[in-house]
C-alpha cells in the first residue's frame, strides 16, 4: 500500500503574523476599551445607585418622622441652622430607646444631625418618652414663646446611645424652610410651627468607594464646597452648579476629577400637615 | 492519528462555556441588582404617592364639606345666586338650620359620631334640595367598589380596621358591615365615580383620562359632640365646679354608660398626670393662665419649668393610654371621647323670625339691611380698612382689619365687665379700655358717662350716640362694637321701650306716675339692662351709675319725630332731673307709698280751734326683693327718701308739705327720711319706714311712728263734718284740688351714702311725679276715687305700688281697694292689692284683656304701649302677675306684638313670698357662663333676661357674650351632638338653683339630653348657640323656677357650639393600578397606601380652616 505522504503544512508568513497580531491587538484594545468603557459605567450606575440609594434611605426615614411628628404650638422644636450641616430634633410618635424596655407610649424625640464620632456619618436619634417625659414650652416671664430654634424644653438626645448611623458618606446637609405664604424656602424658619408648610432637605452623598479612596481633608475639602442655603433658593438651585462641573470641583476641593464626579447631591420637600386645604 | 485536536477543541468549548456563565451571571446580577433598585426605588417612589395621593384626598373631602357650606348659603342676588361676597371675604348663611350642619350619613343613627362616609349609594347623604342649591353640590364620586374586599393582590381594609377610632363603636367589629366605605377611584383626571367596570380604568395609554392611578377610602366623624378629654375635668373640689361655664368643669366621673356604670373610672389619676400644674388653680386674672384665666384657650398645654400639665397630643396616644391604663378609662368611653375640638368665638346670630307687628320688627327680612339694629352678626361688614391699635394696658390687641370682613370678629368676653370699678378703672384696665370696650368715661364715685368710644369725652353730639353695628362698621377710624352697642344689636328692639299708653289717648287716670319719657326709651334701658349686668358682676353692693343724653344717645332709637310718643320739651323733667340710670344691687327699693286724706285725732288742733282737721299723709314702704346677694362684697348701708322738690318745707299747689311722723308732729320737719340696713334688718320683707327702721336721734318723735310727708293746705285749715260730707263740699273738694291740680307731683327719691359720708349724686331709685288725680270727663282734674270720694273714710289710704320696687318702667299703681290704717300704726289690713308677695295669691287670674293690649300694635304709630294697665277695679288686677305675663293671667305684650312671658311663668302652682327661690338673684361676683347674664334685670317687672323662654327676645346675647378673649378656643361640644352620654355628663352637676346650690341630677341631665339628641335628629337641628334659650324646654317640674330652668342654657351656653365643624376625616390612600386583565373594580393592584385621620375645624360661615391636626397612622 503506497502511503503517500501528507503535504508538509507550511508556516504562517510574516506577513501574516503580523496581520494576525494587529488584528488581535486592536481587537484586544476595542476589547479593553469596551470592558473598561463598561466597567466605569457600570461603577458609575452603582455609585450613583449607591448614592441614590442611601439618600432614599434617609429622606425614606426622615418622611417616615416627619409625618408622624407631632404639631403642636405648646411645643419646641429644634432646627438648628448652623454654617455648615444642619440638625433637628422634635417629638414623633415613633418609637425609640428607652429606658423603659416596653414603653405604652409611642412617642419619641426624633433627631437628625451629622454625627460627631463617625465621620461624614448623618445620625437619627431617636429616644423613647414615658407618658410623663414629654415637655410642653414653660411659660417664662408670662408668656408661652414656642422656640423652633436654640435652647428648648425638648427633652436631651445627647446620650449617645439614642443615636444610629442612618447614612454614611453624607458630605453635608442642609435645611430649609417653606413656610405659610411664601412661594420661596427660606433659611429661617417661621416663628410658629403652624406656620410651617414644608421642610427641604438637601444632602450631598459620595460613595463608598470613592471615599475610600479620598481622605478626611479631601472629603472635608469636598465638604467645604457645597455653601450653606440662600433665601429665596432651594438647596438644588445652589448646589447643583457644583457638582456640574467636576472639574472645578476637582480642582478647588484638590481631589481627583473622578471623585468629584462622584459626588451627587439631593433634595426632597417634605409637606407638613395638610396644606393643600 | 489524530489524537491532539478533540483535546484542543474541549478547552475551547470549556472556556467559552465558562464565560457565558461568567457573562450569564453577571448579567443576572445585575439584573437581580437592578430589579431590587428598582423594587426600592418603586417602593419608595410608592409611599410619597401614596402620602400626595391622601393628602389630596384630604383635601378633596374638606373641600367637598366647603362646597357642601356653599351649597347651603344665602344668596344675596347681587349677581343672582351669589353668596355674600364683599373685598374677597365670603359670608356663608346657612338657608336653613339644616344647613347649619353636615348632612349625616343614613347610619347616623346606629352610629352617632359618623358623620360622611365614602359611598357609592345615592342615598347614603341626601341633600334636600328645598335647603340645598342642587347645581352647587359635590358630585358624588365613589364608585361600588368596597373598601373590605380584598383587591388584585389582596389587599383590604376591614371592618375592624375602619373601626381603629373607637368612633363606632367601642368593640373592634360593629356586628353590621353596611356602613363600610366604597373606594374613591383617583384617575388622572381627579376622583371620579364610575358606576361599575370599563376598560378606560385599565387603559393607561397617554391619552386616557379615566386612568385609575390611585383610590382612597374615607370615614368622617364629628368629634365635637364628644367630651374633649384634653379639657374636660379639673381637680377643684365639686363644689367649686357648681357654677359651671366651661368645659374643664365638667366631672369626669359623670360620664357614665347606659347602664349608669362610670368610664372614666378612675378621673384623679387622669388629672394627676394630665392637669397636675393648673388643675386646681382658680385665678381668673386674664393672663394668669389658671383654669379661669379668660384668655386661656387650652389650645395650648401650660408649664412652666419646674410644672406642666399634659395631654393627649393624638387620637392614637389616647387609645394607647386607654390601653395601657384600663382602669382609669375603660374602653368603653373611646367612643365619647376626643382630643380634639376647636371653637370659632364670633357670634353668627341673625334673626329667623318676624315679628307680628311687622315693619320694623319684621326682624328675619330687615336682618341684612343697614338701618337694622337686629343684623345677621357675621354679615355685618366693615366698610374701612386699618388698624385698630392696642392698648396701653394690652389687655385690648392690636388687630389689622380690612373692608369687607365681619365687623365682629370676636364675641365681647364678659370678663370685661370687672372693668368697671366703684373708683374708676379696675383689674389692670385703664380709662382707655373702659373707653374703648364700654363707651364709658368715669365721672366719680361709681359714676360713669356714656360718651360712645367716638367723639369728644363731654360732648352731646351724634357721634357720642349708641352706634348701631352699621353704623360702627361705617367709621373711618376702625374700632370694636362697645358693650352697649353690642347689647342693642343683640336684644330684639321690639321688646324694648315699652310704655304705659296712659295720658292723651283715653281717658284715663293719671294716678300712675308720668314714666312715659323714661319708659320710651330704648337706649335707655338698653343702658339699664348693661347696668344691671355691671352690677351682677361686681362683687359689691354699690350701685354703678351711668348717665349719659337720652335726646343724643337715643335719639336714632327712640321714636320718630311727630309720632305721639315723641317727648316734647315740656315731658323732659325727668330727663333732666335724672339723667342716667343706676344697676340693680342688693338694696332696699321704694315699693309702695301710701296716702292718706287724714282726720285723725292727733291732727287736731288743740282747743279750741275748730277739730276736723285733714291733711294729707303719704308713707313710704320699702323693699329688697333679692333674698341675698351671693357675694359679699361692700355696699350702702345708709339711705334716705327725699323729695326732689326740696329740702324743707316746700308747696305743692296749695299744699305745704313736710317730712313728719304720725302720729302728727308737724312742727318737726325732718327734711328726709334715713334710714339704714342692719344685720338684723335688711328690709327683705316690706317694710313701711317708721322711727323703729329709721336712723334714730334725728329729731323723729313717738313710738313706733310711721314717718311719711305731710301736707297741709296753705289757705287755712279744712275740715270735714263727720256723717254729713255725702255731697261735694266745695272745702272738701278744694282740698282735693288744691293738691292735685298741680302737676307734676312730687317725686320721691332714694339716695344712698357714700363710705365719706355725703350722699349719692343721683338717686338710685325714683319714685316719680306721685299724685293722684283723673280727668273725670269735663276737663277737670279730680283728686278721689271715681264714684266715691275719700270723705267716707277719712281714715282709710290708698297705696300706689311698683309692679316691681327695683325699676321706674310704667311708674306706679293705684291700688283697687280701700286700705284701713289701723289705729295700731305700723300695721294695717290687707288689701287684694298689697300682698307683697312675688306670685299672687292662689286663684286669682285675669284674662279679661285688660293688661293684654288686644290689637297691638297700631300701625298709625310707630311705638305702641300697651293700654292702661292702672285701670283695674274689682280685683282682677294683681301686679304680682306681671311675674307670669302668660295668657290666663294679667299680661303685657311688646311692641312688637309678641307676648313674652315673666320669670315666673313655668310656676304651675302660685308661691308665696316666703319661697325665697322664687324672688331674684343679685350674684355679685364674676360670671361663671354667658348664660349668667340671665340673673341680670330687664328693667321690666320681675322680667330678667330670658334664656328660657321661646319668645325670648334676648337669646342673642348667648351669641355675642363669651367668657373666654381669644378667637379660637378648645373645649367645646356641638350641641347637636348624638350623644346623650355627653351632654348629659357636662350638664350633670351644674347648679341649678344659684342659692340653695342644688346641683342638676343625672336624671334631668338625660332628659335634656334625649330632648338635644332629638332636636339635632331632626330636620331642624340647632343652627346657633342662642336657640339653648329659644327651643329647649325647660326641665318643668311643679313650681321650677327661671333660675331653674335655666340651668343646662348656662353650661352649654358656654361650652356649646355649632359654628364650627369639628370633624375627624379617616382617609386610606392606595396608589397602584388596574392590571392589563383586570375586568372588575376590585381587581386593583395596590403598590402604596397611607392612612391619616385628620382633626380639622371648620368655620360654617367662612369656610376657614381654623385648626388642623394630622395623624399618620401606622400601626393600626
Amino acid at each position: 500500500m503506497n502511503v503517500r505522504p501528507s503535504p508538509a503544512r507550511s508556516a504562517f508568513t510574516i506577513i501574516e503574523l503580523l496581520v494576525s497580531l494587529a488584528v488581535l491587538a486592536i481587537i484586544g484594545v476595542l476589547v479593553a476599551q469596551i470592558t473598561s468603557d463598561t466597567a466605569q459605567s457600570t461603577a458609575g450606575s452603582q455609585k450613583r445607585s449607591e448614592t441614590a440609594s442611601q439618600a432614599r434611605m434617609i429622606f425614606d426615614r426622615l418622611s417616615l418622622d416627619l409625618g408622624r411628628m407631632v404639631r403642636r404650638p405648646d411645643i419646641d422644636y429644634l432646627f438648628a441652622k448652623a454654617p455648615g450641616n444642619d440638625a433637628l430634633a422634635f417629638y414623633a410618635e415613633a418609637t425609640g430607646y428607652s429606658a423603659n424596655n416596653s414603653p405604652t407610649r409611642r412617642l419619641s424625640v426624633v433627631g437628625y444631625r451629622m454625627s460627631t464620632d463617625v465621620p461624614f456619618a448623618l445620625e437619627r436619634g431617636a429616644r423613647g418618652l414615658d407618658w410623663t417625659e414629654m415637655a410642653f414650652t414653660p411659660v417664662i416671664n408670662g408668656a408661652q414663646q414656642q422656640q423652633l430654634v436654640g435652647t428648648n424644653s425638648l427633652p436631651s438626645l445627647n446620650d449617645a446611645s439614642n443615636w444610629e448611623v442612618l447614612g454614611d458618606y453624607v458630605l453635608r446637609t442642609e435645611f430649609m424652610y417653606r413656610t405659610r405664604g411664601q412661594a420661596l424656602p427660606t433659611v429661617t424658619p417661621p416663628a410658629r410651627i403652624a406656620d410651617l408648610e414644608a421642610l427641604v432637605l438637601g444632602v450631598a452623598l459620595i460613595d463608598r468607594r470613592t471615599a475610600a479612596r479620598l481622605s478626611p481633608a479631601n472629603l472635608e475639602a469636598l465638604a467645604s464646597r457645597f455653601p450653606d442655603g440662600e433665601e429665596g433658593r432651594t438647596i438644588s438651585d445652589v448646589w447643583a452648579p457644583v457638582v456640574r462641573d467636576p472639574q472645578q470641583l476637582a480642582q478647588q476641593a484638590g481631589v481627583p476629577v473622578s471623585a468629584a464626579s462622584a459626588v451627587r447631591v439631593y433634595q426632597r420637600v417634605f409637606r407638613l400637615g395638610a396644606d393643600a386645604l | 492519528m489524530r489524537t491532539g485536536r478533540p483535546k484542543t477543541n474541549g478547552a475551547a468549548l470549556v472556556i467559552v462555556l465558562a464565560f457565558i456563565v461568567l457573562l450569564t451571571i453577571t448579567i443576572v446580577a445585575f439584573f437581580a441588582q437592578a430589579t431590587l433598585e428598582r423594587s426600592i426605588s418603586d417602593t419608595s417612589a410608592n409611599l410619597h404617592k401614596a402620602d400626595d395621593l391622601a393628602r389630596s384626598a384630604m383635601a378633596t373631602i374638606i373641600g367637598d364639606f366647603r362646597q357642601e357650606m356653599f351649597a347651603g348659603s344665602r344668596a344675596d342676588g347681587t349677581p343672582t345666586g351669589a353668596i355674600y361676597l364683599t373685598n374677597q371675604f365670603r359670608i356663608m348663611v346657612p338657608t336653613t338650620n339644616r344647613t347649619a350642619v353636615p348632612e349625616r350619613d343614613t347610619n347616623a343613627s346606629t352610629f352617632p359620631n359618623l358623620v360622611r362616609r365614602s359611598a357609592n349609594d345615592p342615598n347614603a347623604v341626601v341633600f334636600p334640595t328645598t335647603a340645598y342649591n342642587a347645581s352647587l353640590l359635590p358630585p358624588r364620586t365613589a364608585s361600588p367598589a368596597r373598601s373590605d374586599t380584598p383587591s388584585a393582590n389582596n389587599r383590604r381594609v376591614s371592618a375592624e380596621d375602619w373601626n381603629a377610632p373607637r368612633l363606632l363603636t367601642a368593640d373592634t367589629a360593629p356586628a353590621s358591615t353596611n356602613w363600610i366605605p366604597d373606594w374613591v377611584l383617583m384617575t388622572r383626571s381627579g376622583p371620579r365615580a364610575f358606576g361599575s367596570w370599563t376598560n378606560t380604568l385599565r387603559d393607561p395609554s397617554l391619552r386616557n383620562d379615566d386612568y385609575v392611578i390611585g383610590r382612597f377610602a374615607f370615614m368622617v366623624y364629628d368629634q365635637g359632640g364628644l367630651l374633649d378629654i384634653n379639657v374636660a375635668g379639673n381637680r377643684l373640689p365639686a363644689a367649686q365646679n357648681l357654677r359651671r361655664g366651661r368645659m374643664h368643669q365638667v366631672d369626669l366621673a359623670a360620664l357614665r354608660d347606659a347602664s349608669g356604670n362610670p368610664l372614666i373610672t378612675d378621673p384623679s389619676q387622669l388629672l394627676q398626670w394630665r392637669s397636675s400644674y393648673t388643675g386646681s388653680n382658680t385665678n381668673a386674672e386674664p393672663n394668669s393662665r389658671s383654669l379661669f384665666d379668660p384668655r386661656r384657650t387650652f389650645v395650648n398645654v401650660e408649664a412652666t419649668t419646674s410644672a406642666t400639665d399634659r395631654a393627649f397630643i393624638s387620637r392614637q396616644d389616647l387609645l394607647r393610654y386607654v390601653n395601657a391604663n384600663p382602669g382609669v378609662i375603660s374602653s368603653n368611653a373611646l367612643p365619647l371621647l376626643t382630643t380634639f375640638t376647636r371653637s370659632k368665638n364670633a357670634p353668627s346670630w341673625f334673626p329667623q323670625t318676624n315679628a307680628p307687628a311687622g315693619g320694623r320688627f319684621a326682624y328675619a327680612n330687615r336682618a341684612e339691611l343697614p338701618d337694622a339694629i337686629n343684623r345677621s352678626f357675621a354679615n355685618v361688614r366693615r366698610k374701612t380698612s386699618g388698624t385698630i391699635p392696642s392698648s396701653s394696658s394690652g389687655l385690648i390687641r392690636e388687630r389689622t382689619v380690612q373692608a369687607g370682613e365681619p365687623l365682629l370678629h370676636q364675641r365681647f368676653p364678659l370678663y370685661r365687665l370687672g372693668w368697671i370699678g366703684r373708683d374708676g378703672p379696675t383689674n389692670g384696665a385703664t380709662a382707655e379700655d373702659v373707653r374703648r370696650a364700654f363707651g364709658l368715661v368715669y365721672r366719680d364715685r361709681g359714676i360713669w358717662t356714656y360718651v360712645s368710644p367716638d367723639g369728644a369725652a363731654n360732648s352731646t353730639s351724634a357721634a357720642n350716640r349708641i352706634k348701631t353695628l352699621e353704623q360702627v362698621a361705617e367709621l373711618s377710624a376702625p374700632r370694636d362694637p362697645d358693650f352697649f352697642e353690642l347689647l342693642q344689636a343683640g336684644i330684639l328692639q321690639g321688646s324694648l321701650g315699652l310704655s304705659n299708653r296712659s295720658n292723651g289717648v283715653s281717658q284715663t287716670f293719671r294716678t300712675n306716675a308720668d314714666t312715659r319719657d323714661i319708659d320710651r326709651s330704648r337706649s335707655r334701658q338698653i343702658v339699664q339692662i348693661g347696668v344691671n349686668l355691671i352690677d351682677q358682676y361686681d362683687s359689691d353692693s354699690w350701685p354703678t351709675t351711668v348717665v349719659f343724653n337720652w335726646d343724643k344717645a337715643g335719639s336714632d332709637l327712640d321714636p320718630p319725630a311727630g309720632s305721639p310718643y315723641t317727648p316734647t320739651s315740656s315731658t323732659n323733667y325727668l330727663r333732666n332731673l335724672y339723667p342716667g340710670v343706676s344697676g340693680i344691687e342688693d338694696l332696699p327699693y321704694i315699693y309702695k307709698i301710701y296716702q292718706t286724706f287724714n282726720w285723725h285725732p292727733q291732727l287736731q288742733p288743740p282747743p279750741p280751734a275748730p277739730p276736723n282737721r285733714i291733711g294729707i299723709f303719704q308713707f313710704v314702704e320699702v323693699w329688697n326683693p333679692n333674698p341675698q346677694a351671693s357675694g359679699s362684697g361692700p355696699g350702702p348701708t345708709r339711705f334716705r327718701v327725699r323729695v326732689e322738690t326740696g329740702w324743707s318745707v316746700f308747696s305743692w299747689g296749695q299744699v305745704d308739705f313736710r317730712f313728719c311722723t304720725m302720729p302728727m308732729n308737724y312742727g318737726a320737719n325732718q327734711q328726709q327720711i334715713v334710714f339704714e340696713t342692719t344685720a338684723g334688718n335688711s328690709f327683705r320683707s316690706p317694710q313701711v319706714l317708721t322711727d323703729r327702721n329709721s336712723i334714730s336721734g334725728t329729731g323723729w318723735t313717738g313710738a313706733s311712728a310711721m314717718l311719711g310727708l305731710y301736707g297741709r293746705p296753705t289757705i287755712g285749715d279744712v275740715h270735714f263734718i263727720p256723717g254729713a260730707w255725702d255731697t261735694n263740699q266745695d272745702n272738701q273738694y278744694r282740698f282735693s284740688h288744691l293738691f292735685f291740680s298741680s302737676t307734676p307731683g312730687p317725686t320721691y327719691r332714694l339716695d344712698y351714702q357714700n363710705e365719706n359720708g355725703s350722699w349719692s349724686e343721683y338717686p338710685y331709685q325714683l319714685f316719680p311725679e306721685f299724685c293722684w288725680y283723673y280727668d273725670d270727663h269735663t276737663g277737670n282734674w279730680r283728686g278721689d276715687w271715681p264714684g266715691r270720694r275719700w270723705d267716707r273714710w277719712p281714715e282709710n289710704a290708698k297705696a300706689a305700688g311698683r309692679p316691681d320696687p327695683r325699676g321706674v318702667r310704667w311708674g306706679f299703681s293705684e291700688s283697687g281697694g280701700w286700705w284701713r290704717i289701723n289705729e295700731v300704726l305700723g300695721t294695717w289690713q290687707d288689701s287684694w292689692f298689697g300682698r307683697p308677695s312675688y306670685l299672687p295669691p292662689t286663684g286669682v287670674t285675669d284674662d279679661s284683656g285688660r293688661i293684654y293690649a288686644s290689637g297691638n300694635p297700631d300701625a298709625s304709630v310707630d311705638v305702641v304701649p300697651f293700654n292702661d294697665w292702672v285701670n283695674w277695679s274689682n280685683g282682677a288686677g294683681y301686679l304680682g302677675n306681671f311675674a307670669f305675663n302668660r295668657p290666663g293671667s294679667t299680661r303685657y305684650v311688646h311692641i312688637d306684638g309678641i307676648l313674652r312671658s315673666g320669670d315666673a311663668v313655668n310656676s304651675t302652682a302660685p308661691q308665696d313670698s316666703a319661697d325665697q327661690r322664687f324672688r331674684p338673684v343679685i350674684l355679685n361676683r364674676p360670671f361663671r357662663t354667658v348664660g349668667e347674664m340671665a340673673y341680670a334685670h330687664r328693667d321690666e317687672p320681675w322680667k330678667s333676661v330670658d334664656f328660657f323662654t321661646a319668645n325670648s327676645a334676648d337669646a342673642a346675647l348667648l351669641d355675642l357674650f363669651t367668657m373666654t378673649d381669644a378667637d379660637v378656643y378648645a373645649g367645646v361640644l356641638n350641641l347637636n351632638t348624638r350623644q346623650r352620654l355627653v351632654t348629659s355628663a357636662v350638664i350633670t352637676g351644674a347648679i341649678q338653683a344659684e342659692r340653695t346650690e342644688q346641683a342638676v341630677s343625672q336624671s334631668v341631665a338625660e332628659n335634656v339630653s334625649d330632648e338635644m339628641v332629638g332636636i339635632a335628629s331632626s330636620a331642624d337641628p340647632i343652627a346657633n348657640v342662642s336657640e339653648l334659650a329659644t327651643r329647649l324646654t325647660p326641665e318643668v317640674s311643679s313650681g321650677q323656677t327661671k333660675m331653674e330652668s335655666e340651668a343646662a342654657v348656662r353650661v352649654l351656653g358656654e361650652v356649646g357650639e355649632v359654628r364650627t365643624w369639628n370633624l375627624l376625616v379617616d382617609v386610606v390612600a392606595q396608589t397602584g393600578r388596574f392590571g392589563p386583565a383586570a375586568n372588575s373594580l376590585d381587581q386593583f393592584i395596590v403598590e402604596g397606601q397611607r392612612r391619616y385621620w385628620m382633626h380639622v375645624a371648620i368655620d360654617r360661615y367662612t369656610g376657614e380652616i381654623i385648626d388642623q391636626q394630622l395623624e399618620l397612622v401606622t400601626d393600626l
